[in-house]
């Protein structure tokens, strides 16, 4: 006993001076989501259940909630409003927020009313109408999803954004465009059998689309404007014209070129002029991505051996090499915050996956080290919390960066590839 | 007299004229940037939704040189005037910020310190520093129970939220505020939610005065 009698002594002492200083200090016993609650709504079935699942849906991609399984809930029967559900009931269950929905059909219109509330304390955080075709309701839940986000954590919209990638149809390769969550999935360009399309990329202010195209026998550039709907030819060289990147300041894209003999990537105006050569190395350089600040362009070059990711600071033009592990690293992206790149990693087994590491090459970490399917082509979420990829299944899948199960946003399978994440266009 | 009513005539035109100008302007809405995105449907939007009316067929179109190899391109006119608004519209004129419902009543802590343990303020004896650091102790278990560290944040060492928080003599927290955060705002959001589901402390074993303010800070997992 005596020879615990210091220890006590000073516990004592600490916790006193602490309580003197009126100073407490708590640590969490663990990282958790956001608990959220969200009974069926009111309202006709075959409204009500596609919009609570694609609720469900979004509420898994935004990686900071989880949704609390509806069978441990005291009651299974709809809750329209607030007003009508007992919050005890969802307090009991550890939720941390509460959703509820109605839809009332008004013709082909629809009116979608949905709620959140804070359980411990019953304040309201969100509360919105919308009142739409009902076909079309999907927008209506990516407002208000986007305005949840805000109100009940404070974070950025992301799924009033698109995602362009390749859908492979009919023997062709073609632009294809989804909501965030993967709603409203089109083409966007229809290819003829035998078209190839790859490598869009989405302009800094959404209205254009970077694009890779053998429409004339060659990989050229082409400029997709969306509005009005217009297709130009953007870098026609002799040979390779591929991996298009816009720069975040400038009206400039970035492209890898081959037409001096050697794969480079070079720097244009949006009408191809102004051509700047930024690489000229040895060996390919490929896969530009800039820094959000414009200062730094990440890029994989195999120049030292096999395919790296290195990083050029663009005044300086000074070089550096950022990834070391295992065979190959391509495919760098920035986040839209510019502290993390992703990439995809292939390993000592052969399998391509996601990983992560800060903007100066350090903390590499694979994402998924024990997924069944390979992983590739990753892209930032507006916010650059999230991650959209493709799956070796043929799949677009959107991750976090801390490993969490990704969420699949595409059903059909064996058909995209490529994606690419555009800004929130409101 | 003659030229006043030119002038009166002129004038009366010159201001029917600018404010139709005005008018015109204001009532032409600027097309929100989605339209463009309202092509025609390959996919259906939604399992179980019908397409009612919102199918459009490509308009025919000469392929221009440069878009030569494509056999169309997408078609956001067709559709942009009945391109819906996805905004939130104000139906019930409900305030967003209302209370819904009576909020959960919490489980409160068992009142184990007692508040005839008050040391004075001249210094704490031995029985009363026991009395303090168990309380300390109890707060810290309070709050580890509702809290823990939000995922989906980059854990740093030097992540840290404080609050500022009133306790009167009976434990109640009167009122609480962010008093240093952590820079990080899903962080400080979990620590205020967390507080939220905390009404009542036990009583601290302070004497001399009707409430007190603590300072709480909360750091994430050893080891994270």
């Amino acid at each position: 006993m005596k020879r615990f009698l210091p220890l006590l002594l000073v516990l004592v002492l600490v916790g006193t001076l602490e309580a003197q200083n009126n100073q407490i200090v708590v640590q969490a016993q663990g990282i958790k989501k956001m608990r959220v609650a969200m009974p069926t709504f009111a309202g006709p079935a075959d409204l009500t259940t596609p919009t609570w699942a694609q609720i469900k849906k979004d509420i898994e991609i935004t990686g900071v909630f989880e949704l609390i399984d509806p069978k441990a809930y005291v009651s299974q029967a709809p809750v329209g409003a607030l007003a009508q559900a007992n919050l005890k009931d969802y307090a009991l269950i550890g939720a941390d927020f509460l959703i509820t929905g109605s839809i009332e059909r008004m013709g082909a219109n629809a009116t979608l009313r949905l709620e959140a509330a804070e359980v411990a304390t019953g304040r309201v955080i969100s509360r919105y109408a919308y009142r739409q075709p009902a076909n079309i309701l999907y927008g209506s839940v990516h407002d208000f999803m986007d305005r949840y986000l805000k109100d009940s954590l404070g974070l950025s919209a992301i799924f009033s954004s698109r995602i362009v990638a390749v859908l492979k149809t009919g023997g062709a390769k073609v632009l294809y465009t989804c909501w965030a969550d993967g709603s409203a999935g089109q083409a966007i360009i229809k290819g003829r059998p035998g078209d190839l399309v790859l490598s869009p990329a989405w302009s800094p202010d959404g209205q254009r689309i970077a694009f890779v195209s053998y429409a004339r026998g060659n990989p050229d550039l082409y400029l997709y404007q969306l509005f009005p709907p217009k297709i130009t030819p953007l870098s026609t060289y002799r040979g390779l014209n591929s991996a298009p990147a816009f720069l975040p300041r400038e009206r400039k894209i970035a492209a890898t070129l081959s037409k001096d003999g050697n794969q480079d990537i070079y720097t244009m105006d949006l009408n191809g002029g102004h051509l700047n050569r930024l690489t000229n190395a040895w060996g390919i350089d490929t896969s530009p991505s800039f820094s959000p600040d414009g200062r730094f362009m990440a890029f994989c070059s195999d120049s030292g051996g096999s395919p790296q990711i290195y990083r050029m600071d663009l005044s300086s033009k000074s070089i550096q090499r950022l990834t070391f592990q295992g065979r190959k690293n391509s495919e760098p992206v920035y986040s839209s915050r510019g502290d993390v790149i992703a990439f995809t990693h292939m390993g000592a087994d052969g399998r391509f996956r996601m990983a992560v590491m800060q903007a100066d090459g350090s903390g590499f970490k694979v994402l998924h080290p024990d997924a069944t399917i390979e992983e590739e082509s990753p892209s930032f979420s507006p916010d650059g919390r999230l991650l959209v990829y493709a799956g070796s299944d043929g799949n677009l899948y959107i991750c976090d960066l801390y490993g969490s199960k990704p969420v699949r946003i595409t059903s059909d399978g064996g058909r995209y590839s490529q994606p690419c994440w555009g800004p929130v266009v409101r | 007299m003659k030229s006043l009513k030119v002038y009166v005539i002129l004038s009366l035109f010159l201001h029917t004229a600018f404010f139709g100008a005005v008018i015109f302007t204001a009532s032409r809405k600027p097309r929100p940037a989605y339209d463009i995105y309202e092509v025609s449907i390959v996919a259906a939007p939604l399992p179980g939704y019908q397409t009612q009316g919102r199918s459009v067929e490509p308009r025919p179109q000469v392929p221009s040189r440069a878009a030569k190899g494509f056999e169309q391109i997408a078609k956001a006119q067709a559709v942009k005037d009945k391109a819906p608004s996805f905004k939130p519209i104000d139906l019930e004129n409900a305030s967003s910020r209302s209370k819904a419902a009576e909020p959960p009543e919490m489980e409160e802590p068992e009142d184990r310190a007692s508040s005839s343990g008050a040391y004075p303020s001249a210094g704490p004896s031995a029985g009363a520093r026991v009395k303090v650091n168990m309380w300390v102790a109890e707060v810290q278990a309070t709050f580890r129970s509702v809290w823990q560290a939000p995922y989906g944040v980059p854990i740093k060492k030097d992540l840290k939220a404080s609050f500022t928080i009133r306790v009167a003599r009976n434990g109640e927290i009167l009122s609480k505020q962010l008093l240093l955060g952590s820079g990080n705002i899903l962080y400080d959001k979990s620590v205020e939610l967390a507080l939220n589901k905390i009404r009542k402390l036990p009583p601290p074993p302070i004497g001399g005065e009707a409430a007190a303010d603590y300072t709480i800070t909360f750091i994430p997992p050893a080891g994270s």
